[in-house]
């Protein structure tokens, strides 16, 4: 290294989860030498601490390594990026991309709409709250495949003036499982083609619209290369909400103005947020309160003034102190224990 | 005219309010008013007691009220209802400096360009009267019974997106809630999800 230099770009790649080249995940960490020219001890520690730091907020399951970029290059390793050139739309982009690098007959395979927005803008979840909409996608696939809903990262609460939205700044991906037929011939591309429709905002909102298109191999039953985009999906799913444990018994008893939730999740929970999936059910400005127990918790939420007869049940994304979310669907019972439905 | 210091206590439970909008339920007496139009003219809502009263929240640069607006859809339902005898009020409650708000001079202006027939259009950038109702979004729309009785509260139809194309196919809970009254027959669509941006009241 040069002695008069004082700073230096580290590149890594990080294993994820197992030392297996599809938990790769890119890492440029900026370090500083001290006077005598070491790297300070910790310096391998920046890009754990940067993946702790993005907005999903928590750690990567078991970071195993570091292994210099350098090295995978010699050993050949190359990821490809598989991908539509991002379109840009009112204060950011979109574009579609795939995880794997190419495709089999038959085999399932995820693609995602890839947003990035400028700093403040913000776009909506599936509910999207108070204002605002959430994107829709309407795909033109070759015959035989299928493509599975949105699914949804957990959201942020979002303050717009007085109201509260659900949504995402900065940075989503919203993947899409695509079921490609079994009888699909190989040694050719496939195109498929997404149009999109957004709702950007900020303190004002405005409409996108973008037509992407993606190209891919098709290739025989052969392990197929991740594409470049492999780590974005890893960090993605892990931000899918999970189906809620059984055990968990989520049950909602509406008393007067409000909801109360109680969760069951075995140990103390010190604080949560609930996303509900319906409009007009939970007054989303109002603040949640989280009553934890030693067995879970019990959040109070307002009720919506559009409410006018209980629903037969509250269902949402749940999300506690680890940043974990799961998806609840609780009967509502009144508080003569009779239920609604 | 509401005295200055009234009104100030009334800015300041506005100011409270914001913390969670409270909307009114169909059902419910709906709050009265007193606010003035474009032409300087005093309304109130007890004054329209025996007429079907509508309230349309209003932005002119939001998508949502732009769809409305560009194809036409807004200003036929002020001209049918309007000729049926509904009182029609639109309402900017954008507040000074936000998106939306208008003076009266830009406003009776835009409605010349757009040829929109609201009985008259009310001016609201303090926020009270959207506070009082709990209007959330452009458009937001209310409905009032002869009676003084909230009939509806909610989005103006079923398509929430800023589509032009989806009007003819949406189900417009504002006729229908008008049609249903009266001819008699009790709502049967009282609330649904306001869409649009949110209404931009004082920070």
């Amino acid at each position: 290294m040069a002695p008069g230099k004082r700073f230096v770009s580290l590149e890594y790649f990080l294993f994820a989860d197992t030392y297996d080249a599809r938990s790769l995940l890119p890492c440029t960490a900026i370090v500083q030498f001290d006077r005598q020219g070491n790297l300070p001890p910790n310096h391998k520690r920046l890009c754990q601490i940067m993946y702790q730091s993005t907005h999903v907020g928590r750690w990567l399951r078991g970071f195993r390594g570091l292994v210099p970029r350098g090295s995978l290059l010699l050993a050949g390793f190359l990821l490809t990026a598989v991908s539509a050139t991002p379109v840009s739309g009112p204060h950011g982009s979109v574009e579609v991309v795939a995880e794997p690098a190419s495709i089999e007959p038959g085999r399932a395979f995820w693609v995602g709409l890839h947003f990035q927005l400028e700093k403040g803008w913000h776009i909506y979840w599936t509910n999207p709250g108070d204002s605002g909409e959430p994107p829709k996608v309407q795909w033109s696939l070759p015959a035989g495949f299928r493509a599975s809903p949105l699914n949804w990262p957990i959201p942020r609460r979002i303050q717009d003036h007085s109201l509260i939205d659900y949504g995402y700044q900065d940075e989503v991906l919203l993947p899409v499982e695509i079921q490609p037929p079994a009888g699909l011939g190989a040694g050719h591309d496939v195109q498929l083609g997404a149009s999109v429709k957004w709702l950007v905002c900020r303190e004002v909102c405005i409409p996108g619209h973008a037509t992407l298109t993606l190209t891919l191999p098709v290739k025989k039953a052969a392990p197929g290369q991740p594409s470049s985009w492999h780590p974005l999906f890893i960090r993605t799913r892990a931000d899918l909400p999970k189906p809620a444990p059984q055990a968990w018994k989520p049950a909602a008893r509406l008393e007067g103005q409000r909801f109360l939730l109680n969760v069951e999740t075995g140990k103390q929970e010190t604080a949560a947020v609930f996303f509900p999936f319906e409009p007009n059910q939970v007054e989303n400005a109002a603040p949640q309160n989280v009553n934890s127990s030693s067995r879970g918790l019990l959040l109070e939420l307002q009720k919506s003034d559009l409410l006018l007869k209980p629903p037969p049940y509250l269902a949402g994304v749940l999300v506690v102190a680890s940043g974990a979310g799961y998806v609840i669907q609780a009967p509502v019972v009144m508080p003569d224990s009779k239920r609604t439905h | 005219m509401v005295r200055k210091s009234v009104r100030f206590a009334l800015a300041s439970m506005a100011c409270l309010v914001t913390v969670a909008a409270w909307a009114v339920q169909p059902g419910s007496p709906a709050p009265d008013f007193n606010a003035q139009d474009t032409h300087g003219q005093t309304h109130t809502l007890s004054e329209y007691k025996g007429k079907y009263v509508v309230l349309e929240w209003h932005n002119r640069e939001c998508p949502y009220t732009h769809k409305h607006y560009a194809s036409g859809n807004m200003q036929r339902l002020q001209q049918e209802w309007t000729s049926k005898g509904v009182v029609w009020f639109t309402v900017i409650s954008s507040a000074p400096g936000q998106q939306g708000y208008m003076t009266a001079d830009q406003e009776n202006a835009y409605l010349q360009q757009v040829k929109a027939s609201p009985t008259a259009v009310l001016l609201d950038p303090s926020g009270l009267l959207g506070h009082l109702y709990g209007a959330k979004t452009t458009p937001h729309m209310f409905i009032i019974n002869p009676a003084g009785v909230l009939i509806y509260n909610g989005g103006i139809d079923d398509k929430a997106t800023t589509d032009q194309s989806d009007i003819p196919t949406a189900r417009n809970y504002v006729s229908q809630a008008l049609e249903e009254a009266m001819a008699g027959k009790p709502v049967s669509e009282p609330v649904s999800r306001p869409y649009g941006c949110s209404v931009k009241y004082a920070r």
